[in-house]
């Protein structure tokens, strides 16, 4: 028996289903399928099974570009959710210029991410980079540090990199996700005698919570196919030292132009993620 | 009161991380080009020029950039923000069979890089005749805005209590009248920040509009800065130039634009 | 709502009849046989416009609709994979050195032996160097334009200062970098970096033929490089950083350009580099400029063995306009036309046929005649086996720089990087397909 508005439920959703399936399933499938071949660019596919996947698993190279992987997408997300929280109570609280600052701290999501990993890049290096030259300036240290020439400091210098890119992200949304708690909500719990730290936790962060799941699954995605930043700052340099998944998959399929494999380290991680999402989907389509 | 203080401690320390990079991308772009490789001066320009960005406009094709652009990502976000409204206010508030289904393949869907999509999305393009035009772009982008956008829509209307919508259908509202005039209104920042989003990715998306489109007439501008960077040559000056020019008009429509969306829809629930 | 849903309407009109505007850049029906031709943006934009000014001119004459694409040096493999899987190359293409023979054993390239044999008896024999790059099966698959020849820039003040000569042999390069930082003259005297680009592997390749080394046997089949040669040549790429200390700290991090902004910024005294250096300081006429010299490379016990980064245009085989696409070639490469390219081009276009490499434009000083003469003791990957796909893809995966890489970065010792590379070669040679 179905409800009621079933019916509007399926018209709202008939536009998304449409794009969906036209345009996004087949390519999809496309891209499974070729995992399972051995397709070399210019040459026809040959099905060869779950082989690039059992190939790659024995690989060390691969083996360190996913664990690079899930350093970067875990450390940026984290500090990112954490500074975005920060950034969004805070501009809930301050009421002067707050539109004003809120257009300033939306500039590195806009600025466009070749031109951020430039302008990084040119600011870590060693010799004439911005942060060396000031420290140097300083008198902090004697010697050039070369951030980007380490394995170590290049990966928190990515990191250091996507979090300054993505933090509006986070902010943005969460500032959204507190208006859209009403107001009446924290007069109820004032009236009831609630302090300031039990309205957090009582009214904000419940409320703030599922825009807090998604944007921080949504981030996580968005990260872990993070090509740009990496790209251009090091290439994965150096040596392998922040190679990730978007860098491998590029270099795998448009370099040694084996697409098969390509599309396979890509797919490689997408059973966890999919869990993640079914987990998250649950949790907010639940009936309340 | 401490509160307070708080929050403008953290939103400084903010604004400076912002800043000081983005003070770097602005002097950069008014230095020439001996200047910036010769390092000095190195915190600010003497002599200050403005010849990057005379460069820039008159001298590639900025312009055109900005324009396809725009046309593109406007096209796109709006497609987007009707698109995922719709489906997010569904998958979050309607009960019907499927709906956890599709709202887990929305997002599985969005776990392919662009990277391995282009091939497939090529042949569908060149099927219905749009490959090498900017409606290939308003078509692809959808893929990966939509999903995006629906999901942190789905975000924004869970975290509005639904007794206000309850009450509304009560009195005699329907469901897309509560949708309309009761969630919409509350949702407008989120809505606002959702579309600013989608415009964003479609305004820096790079592969699809390098490999989808071959005309030079018809580049976006993450293309476009392409032609300042030569191998081993880069225009730094007129990179910096660009980035200030493709970043700022955005920022500022943002900053003044939720006001008319948040007065604009909450206008709908007051006369509801 | 209304006035926010009127907005949105009328931002939506606005995009749509942006996008139609834009779209109309669509041609007329045209009774004209169009050819699209795909061009390398180089560093020098006049160049560039000489090139398009030919090509322009060509079509005039032929009554034929031309439409140039470029792509640039970072972009070029991305381009024409994504055109090769949706079928959508252009009629005419500029490959890079390592191309040719890709496209050819995926069967994309037209035989353009009867334009070779054109261009030859107008311009005069080809150098030996590109030989491998485009000739298959004694056949010719592409044309070949010009070299980017890459040389050693040397300033000049700071080996005046420090009182040492200019280095003839890698081990003098060494020395050189050595004795600069000894005598506190510079810091870090040596710019070298081995990283994905042509600053790494194909200064690797020049340093690792001159020592003799290869990793195919001369028909073109893998090879093991577990020997001393690679051993010391390993020992050279890796040393200069860990035990010299005379290349900067984080040089192994540097993409295509650090090399070129540490030399144009004063802040080392040798590196290897394409002219585009030489092009900044002689276009802008910048202070460095007396103080900057060009050498060729320096050699090996094995003689003087440079890379070769070769451009070549290619005809692909799925032009409608086969002979119209080969004419243009013949125009381009006729002497007339390629040497308006070369005028234009501030030392970047090095020839590759003898009659334009005799040209006093390259005796202009001893710089350009260092960037003339490199192409004629240089190799293809693959050395001294022809430029097979397996050879291409060695280069194209970084194996030779990251080998480099996992000694200095990771502390590696020498053996276990060599021993991880030459699996990594031998994988490549074993499933590459080809013809």
């Amino acid at each position: 028996m179905l409800p009621p508005d079933a019916g509007i439920g399926y018209l709202f959703v008939l536009p998304l289903v449409v794009l969906v399936l036209l345009l996004i399933a087949y390519p999809l499938g496309s891209a499974v399928y070729l995992s399972l071949t051995e397709k070399y660019v210019g040459y026809p596919p040959r099905f060869v099974g779950l082989k690039n996947y059992v190939e790659l698993t024995g690989d060390p190279v691969f083996r360190k570009v996913v664990w690079n992987s899930a350093v970067f997408t875990v450390a940026s997300v984290t500090v990112k959710l954490v500074i975005g929280l920060l950034m969004a109570l805070s501009l809930h609280k301050a009421l002067f210029a707050r539109r004003l600052v809120r257009g300033i701290l939306l500039l590195p999501w806009v600025v466009p991410t070749v031109i951020t990993a430039l302008a990084w890049h040119w600011m870590f290096d060693a010799l004439r980079g911005f942060i060396n030259v000031s420290l140097e300036t300083l008198g902090l240290i004697s010697e050039p540090i070369a951030w980007l020439g380490q394995p170590a400091t290049a990966m928190m210098a990515v990191v250091v990199v996507n979090i300054w890119r993505g933090f509006p992200f986070f902010g943005v949304s969460l500032l959204a996700g507190l208006q859209a708690i009403p107001a009446d909500l924290y007069e109820a719990a004032a009236v009831d005698g609630a302090s300031a730290t039990q309205r957090f936790r009582h009214v904000t962060l419940p409320g703030l919570r599922p825009v807090i799941l998604v944007t921080a699954l949504i981030s996580t995605i968005f990260t872990l196919n993070d090509f740009n930043i990496v790209y251009v700052m090091t290439r994965g340099g150096p040596g392998i030292a922040t190679h990730i998944l978007a860098t491998y998959t590029y270099e795998v399929g448009f370099q040694a132009l084996r697409w098969g494999r390509a599309v396979a380290v890509s797919m490689y991680l997408m059973p966890l993620v999919v869990v993640m999402i079914v987990v998250l989907a649950r949790r907010l389509t639940r009936e309340d | 009161m401490g509160a307070r203080v708080l929050a403008w401690a953290v939103l400084s320390v903010l604004l400076v991380a912002v800043g000081v990079p983005f003070y770097w991308m602005v002097t950069t772009s008014l230095k020439t080009s001996a200047q910036i490789q010769s390092l000095t001066p190195y915190y600010y320009a003497r002599p200050v020029t403005l010849g990057n960005y005379v460069e820039l406009l008159r001298g590639t094709g900025f312009p055109r950039w900005i324009r396809n652009s725009t046309a593109v990502a406007l096209g796109a976000s709006l497609v987007t923000v009707v698109v995922s409204c719709l489906a997010g206010y569904s998958l979050a508030r309607i009960r019907y069979p499927g709906r956890r289904l599709l709202a887990t393949t929305v997002l599985i869907v969005y776990l392919v890089p662009p990277t391995l999509l282009f091939i497939p999305l090529y042949s569908i393009l060149n099927g219905l005749g749009l490959a090498n035009t900017l409606w290939a772009l308003l078509v692809v982008y959808p893929t990966f805005t939509v999903p995006f956008c629906t999901w942190l829509l789905i975000g924004f209307f869970r975290s509005i209590p639904p007794d206000l919508e309850d009450a509304a259908m009560v009195d005699g509202a329907s469901r897309v009248q509560a949708f309309h005039r009761v969630v919409l209104p509350l949702a407008a920042p989120g809505v606002l920040a959702a579309g600013l989003f989608a415009f964003t990715l479609a305004w820096n998306e790079f592969l699809y509009a390098l490999v989808l489109i071959h005309d030079t007439e018809l580049k976006t501008i993450p293309v476009g800065l392409n032609d300042l960077m030569f191998g081993d040559i880069f225009l730094w000056g007129q990179l910096m130039a660009a980035s200030v020019l493709t970043t700022v008009p955005v920022v500022v429509l943002y900053t003044y634009l939720q006001r008319y969306m948040v007065e604009g829809l909450t206008a709908g629930a007051v006369k509801g | 709502m209304i006035a926010v849903t009127g907005r949105r309407l009328g931002l939506g009109a606005l995009a749509v009849l942006l996008l139609l505007g834009a779209g109309a850049a669509t041609p007329a029906q045209a009774q004209k046989p169009r050819l699209r031709v795909w061009l390398l943006r180089t560093y020098v934009p006049d160049a560039n416009k000489a090139l398009e000014a030919s090509i322009a001119e060509w079509g005039r004459q032929k009554n034929v609709e031309t439409s140039v694409e470029y792509f640039t040096f970072d972009d070029i493999e991305t381009k024409y994979v994504a055109a090769i899987e949706t079928d959508s190359l252009p009629d005419v293409g500029q490959l890079q050195t390592i191309s040719p023979s890709r496209y050819h054993g995926m069967g994309r390239l037209m035989d353009v032996s009867d334009v070779v044999a054109d261009v030859e008896r107008t311009n005069g024999p080809l150098l030996d160097s590109a030989l491998p790059a485009i000739r298959f099966g004694g056949r010719f698959y592409a044309v070949p334009f010009n070299y980017i020849t890459d040389v050693l820039f040397v300033r000049t003040d700071v080996f005046r200062k420090a009182g040492v000569p200019y280095p003839k042999t890698w081990e003098e390069v060494r020395e050189a970098a050595r004795r600069i930082k000894a005598k506190g003259v510079m810091e870090y005297p040596l710019g070298q970096s081995w990283n994905r680009s042509a600053d790494g592997y194909g200064v690797f390749q020049a340093l690792l033929y001159s020592y003799g080394g290869g990793w195919a046997d001369a028909r073109g089949h893998y090879k093991s490089i577990m020997n001393d040669t690679w051993r010391a040549v390993v020992r050279w790429a890796s040393e200069i950083y860990t035990k010299d200390r005379t290349v900067p700290p984080d040089a192994m991090a540097w993409t295509g350009f650090g090399n070129n902004e540490a030399f144009l910024g004063g802040k080392i005294a040798m590196t290897f580099n394409g002219p585009s250096i030489y092009y900044v300081l002689e276009k802008e006429n910048r202070p460095l400029l007396p103080d900057t010299l060009m050498l060729v490379k320096p050699a090996g016990p094995a003689g003087q063995n440079h890379d070769v980064f070769l451009l070549s245009w290619g005809v692909f085989n799925g032009t409608k306009h086969a002979e119209l696409a080969r004419d243009l070639v013949r125009f381009l490469m006729s002497p007339d036309e390629a040497r308006k390219y070369m005028y234009q081009s501030w030392g970047q276009m090095v020839p590759a046929f003898e009659k334009l490499r005799r040209d006093p434009y390259w005796q202009k000083n001893p710089s350009y005649k260092a960037v003339l003469e490199a192409p004629s003791h240089a190799h293809t990957p693959g050395y001294p086996g022809p430029l097979t796909p397996a050879a291409a893809e060695v280069v194209a995966t970084n194996v030779l720089t990251d080998l480099c890489a996992r000694v200095i970065v990771e502390g590696w010792d020498v053996e276990r990087a060599l021993e991880e590379a030459d699996k990594r070669i031998r994988d490549i040679y074993a499933t590459v397909p080809s013809r």
